[in-house]
This record gives C-alpha cells, sequence and structure tokens, in this order.
C-alpha cells in the first residue's frame, strides 16, 4: 500500500509547439513539471547542442505586475459592488478554448488600467484634500481679524502675527509688552489650540518686542507675504474644498460605471494567472535553438490519457519508471473517494517520502472513529451533514476546500451515530424538554449503548479501547512495512515481540495464568532480541533490558486518548447546562422564547468551540500517536501544471 | 475553628481537590497554548503557510488541562456529586485533595514548560520546516512527567475505599 506509483516524464518537441503542448498538459491536470537539467558536464562533445534555460523573465515580471494591478482593480470594484452581488451568485463557465483566447479580454484590460489611473488619482486628490483642510483650519481663528494676513508692518511699524500657549496669561504680557516695548497686543481669539495675539510695535522696539514674546512662548503664524483677508483666504480654501469634492464624485460615478464589468475583470484575473503558470513551468523547461526539453512526473495512472494527447503533436516522449529512493519525485495519495477527502489532514502536516506507506486509507477509519467518539452528539452531527451539504451543493468548492466539507460530512455522519449510541441529542435536550415542559416524572432513558455523561467511566474505557486499537494498527503497519522491506526476523523481534507482550497483559485480566505466561514471553523476546545490533554481549544485555522502557512509552500514549473522554464529556456538559437554562422557563409563552434563544446562542457556541478542539486534537492522535509509529515524513506533494481559476468552471 | 470545621467538611475538602486538579493544571496548560500561539503569530506573519504545523505545535501543551479535568472528574465521581452524593468524613475528604496535588502542581509547571519548548519549536519550525517532528518529541518529552503526576493522582481515586 504504497504511495501511487510515479513515472518520470520527458518531452521533446519543436519549439514553436512548446506553448500548445503545455496547454494540452495543462488540461490533463496530471502533469507536475520540474526543472530540466541543464547544466552540461565539462566534457559534453560537440554534437550534443547545449542546453539552456528558457528566458522567460520579462515575460513573467510583466504577467506578475499585471496580475497585480488586476488585483487593485478587484478591490477597487468590490468595494461598490458589496451592495449588489448576492452570495451565491450563479459561476461562470466556459469552455477550455474560450478562456484562452486572447482577444476576448480587451474590455476587461481597459477596465484595469483605468480602475489604476483612478485609484491614483482618488489618492492625490485625498492628500490635496487634507492639505486644504489643515489650511482652513488654520486661518480659522483669524476670521476675527480684518487686515489682510500677509500684511507684516510699515515703514515705521511692525506687526506679528501668532500664538501663544493656551494657558499663558495674555494680560499680563500684554502689560510687559506695553512697557518694556511699547507694543499693543490685540487678542483677536482663543481656542484649543492657543490664544491668538497680533502685535503692533514700532519698528525700532521689534527685536525686543520678538525676543520677549518668544520667551513665553508665541509662535508666529507662517503666512505668505501675499496672504489676503482671513475671510478671503478661506472663501479662497473653501472653492478648492468643493472643487475636489466635484471630482470625487465624479470619479466615483465612473468607478461604479466600471463595476458593471466585475465578471470579465474575474475572467481576465484568471486567464493571466493560467498564463502565468502556463509561463512558470515554460521557464523550467530547457530549450536549444529549435526544440524544447521538458521534464517532469505523471502518475502511472494517467500515462495512457497522457500518451493518446501527446500522440497528436510532433514530439518525442518517454516515460520510465521511477526508482523507489527518488528523493524529488512528488506524492499523490490514494484517491479513493472516501479517503481523499481527508487528505488535509496529512497536508496539514507533512507529505510521506515516495516509495513509503499510504496511509490515507487506515488513517481515515480510525479519524471519523475518534471523531465521533469525540464529538458524539446526534444534533451536532446533522448540523454538520447539513451544513456541508448545503455548502457542496450551492457553493461548489474546489481543491482543499471541497476536501474539507467532504470530510466534515463523513464527520458528522460519525458523530451522529455515536450520539444515537450514546444518547446524546443536542446534549440532554429531549430529558430536559420532557421534564420540564412535559412534566414527566424522569428524563427518557435514549442510549443505546448508554449515557455519555451518566457512565463516564465506561466511556474512558471506550476510548482507551479506540486508543489501543488505533495504536496496535499502528505497530502492525510498520511490522508490515518491515516485512516487505525484506527483514522478517526483524518485525518480528522489533513488533511481533510488543504484540505478544500486550496480548499477555491483555490476557491477564482474562486467565491470569495464561496471561502471564504469554506476557512473559514478550519481554523474554525483547530483552533477547532488541541487543541484537550490539556486538558486546553485555551491552546487548542492556539494551534488551533498557527496551523495555518502550512500555512507558506506550502506556503513555494510551492515556493521551483520554482527552477523548474530555472533550466528549467537555460538549455534552456545557450542552446540558444550556438546556437547563433555555428550560427554565416552563411551558409558558416566556419559556418557550427563553428555550428558542437559549438554544440558539447557546448550542451554536458550543458546537463552534467544539467542533475546532476535536479537529485539532484528533489530527493531534493521528500524527503524534498513530504516525508515530511507522511514518517517515519529508515528502513533497504532486502539484500537477493547471489552470490557476477563482472563478471560472470549465465544462468540456 | 468551629467555623472552618463547618466550611471544609469532607465534600468540601474533596471539592478543592478537584479545583485544585482541574483550575492549576488548566492554568499551566493556558500559559503553555498562549505562549506558543504568541510566538506563532510571528512566524505565520512572515509565512502563513506553516499554520498547520504552527498549530500543532500550539495544541501540544494542551494535555495537562485535559489530564487536570479528568482527575477532577473522577474526583467528583467518586464523592458522588454527578449521582447520589457520598457522606464522606473530613479524613476522606482530605484524602481525595491530597491526591489531586500530583496533577495539580505538576500541571501547572509542567504545562508552562512544555509550552517554552513548544515556543521554541516554532522557531525550528521557521528555519527547517523538515525538522517539525523534533520540535514534536522534544515537546512531547516533558508530557511524560504530567504522565506519571496524573498516575499518582488518579491511582488512589480509583482504588479508594470509601
Amino acid at each position: 500500500m504504497a504511495v501511487s506509483k510515479m513515472k518520470h516524464l520527458s518531452v521533446i518537441a519543436p519549439r514553436d509547439e512548446a506553448d500548445l503542448i503545455l496547454r494540452t498538459l495543462m488540461w490533463l491536470h496530471c502533469v507536475d513539471v520540474t526543472e530540466t537539467v541543464t547544466d552540461a558536464g565539462g566534457d559534453e562533445s560537440d554534437e550534443a547542442a547545449a542546453l539552456a534555460r528558457a528566458d522567460c523573465d520579462l515575460a513573467r515580471a510583466e504577467l506578475e505586475r499585471q496580475l497585480s494591478k488586476i488585483d487593485e482593480a478587484q478591490a477597487m470594484l468590490a468595494a461598490v459592488n458589496r451592495k449588489k452581488k448576492p452570495f451565491l451568485a450563479p459561476k461562470q463557465e466556459l469552455s477550455h478554448d474560450a478562456f484562452l483566447a486572447s482577444e476576448a479580454y480587451g474590455q476587461a484590460e481597459e477596465t484595469v488600467r483605468r480602475a489604476g489611473e483612478i485609484a491614483a488619482r482618488l489618492a492625490s486628490l485625498r492628500s490635496e484634500r487634507s492639505r486644504r483642510d489643515a489650511e482652513a483650519e488654520s486661518l480659522a481663528p483669524w476670521l476675527g481679524y480684518d487686515l489682510p494676513l500677509g500684511f507684516s508692518g510699515t515703514k515705521t511699524t511692525a506687526v506679528m502675527l501668532g500664538s501663544l500657549p493656551a494657558l499663558a496669561d495674555g494680560a499680563s504680557i500684554a502689560v510687559s509688552l506695553e512697557d518694556e516695548c511699547r507694543a499693543i497686543a490685540e487678542r483677536i481669539g482663543a481656542d484649543g489650540g492657543g490664544i491668538y495675539l497680533a502685535v503692533t510695535v514700532h519698528a525700532s522696539d521689534a527685536e525686543n518686542a520678538a525676543r520677549l514674546l518668544s520667551a513665553v512662548g508665541f509662535v508666529r503664524a507662517g503666512f505668505a507675504p501675499d496672504a489676503g483677508t482671513a475671510a478671503e483666504e478661506m472663501r479662497r480654501v473653501k472653492d478648492a474644498i468643493a472643487l475636489i469634492q466635484n471630482e470625487e464624485e465624479a470619479l466615483r460615478a465612473e468607478v461604479a460605471r466600471l463595476a458593471e464589468l466585475t465578471e470579465a475583470v474575474e475572467v481576465y484575473r484568471d486567464v493571466t494567472a493560467t498564463r502565468l503558470e502556463l509561463l512558470l513551468a515554460r521557464q523550467k523547461t530547457g530549450e536549444t535553438s529549435s526544440s524544447v526539453v521538458l521534464s517532469g512526473y505523471v502518475p502511472a495512472a494517467a500515462e495512457k490519457a497522457l500518451a493518446d494527447e501527446l500522440s497528436k503533436y510532433t514530439c518525442a516522449y518517454e516515460l520510465e519508471d521511477v526508482p523507489e529512493d527518488d528523493e524529488d519525485a512528488p506524492v499523490l495519495l490514494k484517491t479513493n473517494g472516501f479517503a481523499s477527502a481527508f487528505e488535509p489532514v496529512i497536508s496539514l502536516y507533512a507529505y510521506p517520502v515516495y516509495g513509503t506507506f499510504d496511509p490515507s486509507f487506515i488513517m481515515s477509519i480510525f479519524y471519523v472513529i475518534l471523531f465521533g467518539l469525540m464529538f458524539a452528539d446526534v444534533g451536532y452531527g446533522l448540523i454538520l451533514i447539513l451544513g456541508t451539504s448545503f455548502a457542496l451543493a450551492k457553493m461548489q468548492p474546489r481543491g482543499t476546500l471541497l476536501k474539507f466539507m467532504k470530510m466534515f460530512r463523513y464527520c458528522g455522519i460519525a458523530s451522529a451515530v455515536c450520539g444515537v449510541l450514546f444518547g446524546s441529542y443536542f446534549g440532554d435536550l429531549p430529558g430536559a424538554l420532557a421534564t420540564k415542559f412535559f412534566g414527566m416524572a424522569e428524563a427518557p432513558k435514549l442510549a443505546i449503548a448508554f449515557d455519555l455523561v451518566k457512565e463516564p467511566m465506561s466511556f474512558l474505557v471506550v476510548s482507551l479501547a479506540a486508543g489501543a486499537l488505533h495504536l496496535l494498527c499502528g505497530i502492525a503497519i510498520q511490522l508490515y512495512i518491515t516485512w516487505k522491506d525484506g527483514d522478517p526476523l526483524g518485525a518480528i523481534f522489533d513488533q511481533g515481540s510488543w504484540f505478544v507482550l500486550f496480548a499477555g497483559i491483555g490476557l491477564i485480566f482474562v486467565k491470569p495464568n495464561v496471561g502471564y505466561i504469554v506476557a512473559l514471553v514478550g519481554v523474554a523476546m525483547l530483552v533477547l532480541t532488541q541487543g541484537r545490533r550490539e556486538k558486546n554481549p553485555i551491552m546487548k544485555l542492556v539494551k534488551g533490558v533498557g527496551s523495555l522502557y518502550g512500555l512507558i512509552n506506550y502506556a503513555s500514549d494510551l492515556l493521551s486518548y483520554s482527552r477523548i473522554l474530555s472533550l466528549g464529556l467537555a460538549s455534552a456538559v456545557i450542552a446540558s447546562v444550556v438546556n437547563v437554562l433555555g428550560t427554565m422557563g416552563g411551558p409558558t409563552v416566556g419559556g418557550v422564547i427563553g428555550l428558542v434563544f437559549a438554544f440558539v446562542v447557546g448550542h451554536t457556541l458550543n458546537f463552534a468551540l467544539n467542533v475546532l478542539g476535536t479537529f485539532v486534537h484528533t489530527c493531534r492522535l493521528q500524527y503524534i500517536e498513530f504516525f508515530g509509529k511507522f511514518y517517515v515524513d519529508g515528502g513533497r506533494p504532486f502539484t500537477p501544471l493547471a489552470p490557476n481559476t477563482k472563478y471560472v468552471y470549465f465544462h468540456k | 475553628m468551629e467555623f472552618l470545621s463547618s466550611i471544609f467538611t469532607g465534600q468540601t475538602l474533596a471539592l478543592l481537590g478537584a479545583a485544585l486538579a482541574a483550575g492549576l493544571a488548566c492554568m499551566g496548560s493556558a500559559k503553555g497554548v498562549g505562549l506558543v500561539g504568541e510566538a506563532s503569530a510571528g512566524l505565520l506573519a512572515e509565512d502563513p503557510s506553516k499554520f498547520g504545523k504552527a498549530l500543532l505545535l500550539q495544541a501540544l501543551p494542551g494535555t495537562q488541562g485535559i489530564y487536570g479535568f479528568v482527575t477532577a472528574f473522577m474526583i467528583l465521581n467518586a464523592i458522588g456529586i454527578l449521582g447520589e452524593p457520598v457522606a464522606l468524613t473530613q479524613a476522606q475528604g482530605a484524602y481525595f485533595l491530597m491526591s489531586a496535588l500530583p496533577i495539580a502542581i505538576v500541571g501547572y509547571f509542567s504545562g508552562v514548560r512544555q509550552g517554552r519548548v513548544a515556543a521554541s519549536g516554532i522557531s525550528l519550525l521557521a528555519k527547517r520546516p523538515n525538522e517539525v517532528g523534533k520540535a514534536i518529541i522534544s515537546a512531547v518529552l516533558v508530557e511524560t512527567y504530567a504522565i506519571f503526576a496524573l498516575l499518582a493522582s488518579l491511582l488512589p481515586i480509583l482504588f479508594v475505599k470509601l
């Protein structure tokens, strides 16, 4: 059960067919393009034409620039569209050829260009506007002053305009100005920014006055020498602001008009992104003056379809087997319907190395079991099933989101089943309703197996049993791997001994005498075989005995599964608290309203909190307790050349 | 003394044990998980694609809280809070209080320490994403002692003779 077999693909084609072939491969979704090796050895003969890396840097920079312009334009149009677009808009469908036809996008390109221009102009208008606003603010205190603001004095007098700090003692400053400099300080106004003064002084005393004023914190107002009166200047600024506002409105109206072309821009974005993908693949090829060499990996299952397509072009191609220890080979996990939904769990952690065991199927089964046990509730399970089914039907998600939805749907089914087993329907809602609303003496017993909250010890046993099964499976997988790698004795000694020991420990509870004997056999096997790689007999014994410490590790792994009990209990207890609160009102009108309210708010919260916790902890159990037994991580996921589309769907 | 005796009956002493077990262990986990969360926010600001592995490292110090909760639950179960209350003498109540201490104390300190190891694992994840397994193993090693403490707490509770 290793990961999907890969074949290494090499294609040699004439240069002018390169793009056409890349497009065909892209629509097939089955080629992981890798860098073609282009270093020629130092002693290449002249016959082998030197292979150079395809040079696409300029084109690539251009496409990336265009893509970011499209993103900005989309952001701008989206701000306008938010009020109009329904959540579940019909999807756009195109055929392959229509999608890549380059003539169809003139209008979208124009829209993007114009949106960029408008964005730049609006930004500069905004900064102009704030400048004007600041100007108006600085003019406001001076409106009571009727001389021109730029007037700084006659031949014999000097006029200084400025402000004192708000808490300054204006009166005493005015007096000292009069006494020492024969100056007159006229108070124009005051606000939070300060006290505004116009100081008139004889030219010969100007310096003294200035020195005195700056000593008390006077700040000169910086009006230009040709400034008019405050009122005139204010009017000028207000006119400018009105002009800016008019232009802004006109531009916004234009954006609203452009927003009608949003769908065209979306398709344009998808085309540009897809062209970039094709270019990036082209950049990985090697070329000579007349031909192009492409390398990549193809799943063995897709070999025939690929061969059929490639034979339509004038090219030479070769599909060769990939050796088991090829480090560069990408990993494609088994894609049967059920297990493929759980691929995100593996991709969150790490892909296995090519050629090693593919745990998807076994992991998926245990994942649903553990998730179901942790989340056991019919009501919440139904919410998961209905929610994901609705999303799958209406939103038509793709890629990882699609897999997540399918995965949660399976988990919802498992949760519902466990809910039926343990009698949990939105917690103990039927019981609470029965006793509080319908006046029954005691809650009906709905659990088929046993009630989770009433018999937690039994549930703990169930959790640990599931955990034991999980761990044993992990060890069994390692046994299988070691056996298949050609070391059956190693498999028996390293993993088999543990199985014997565990069987013995298990039997101790049933048939003590047999159990002890079997367990002792297991211990003996471990002590005798775990040191077999050592030369020194004393070291052999030491290692053998030391290997028994592994029992502690297995025990701690097993105890880790008690989190199934805690999480299951936590969600059941919170649910029953919500039910108590909801049914407090009794079978009255107010009580029913309270019930509905508590139901919606409380159970939604409980659901949201617990679904996240259950997801994380179930993943953790897989990664650490299960994968820890056999997994070899470090693989590279299979990423085929494919269109990069967010908005467009394709029909054949 | 009368006042103290009336507050610290058998049931309340046992409840105090349960409270300490859950409270301190969960405090330790909360601090530990929070530490890793803070570290991972910095990592994710640079490279959001590492979220899955960062989340896994963040979940690791959560174990101590779970163990504390399980212990508290076992105590509540044994003293009959969740069913028929059992009459306990003060000595019996103190028995439960003592048995809750290992997981309470160790849960707190090991939760915080495991958080620190996991937070350093985040910097390992930043520089060498493929070696995250080693960071996880380092963090899980701290958990061993929480397991021992859990056993030290659970065994007296499970085998209590009331």
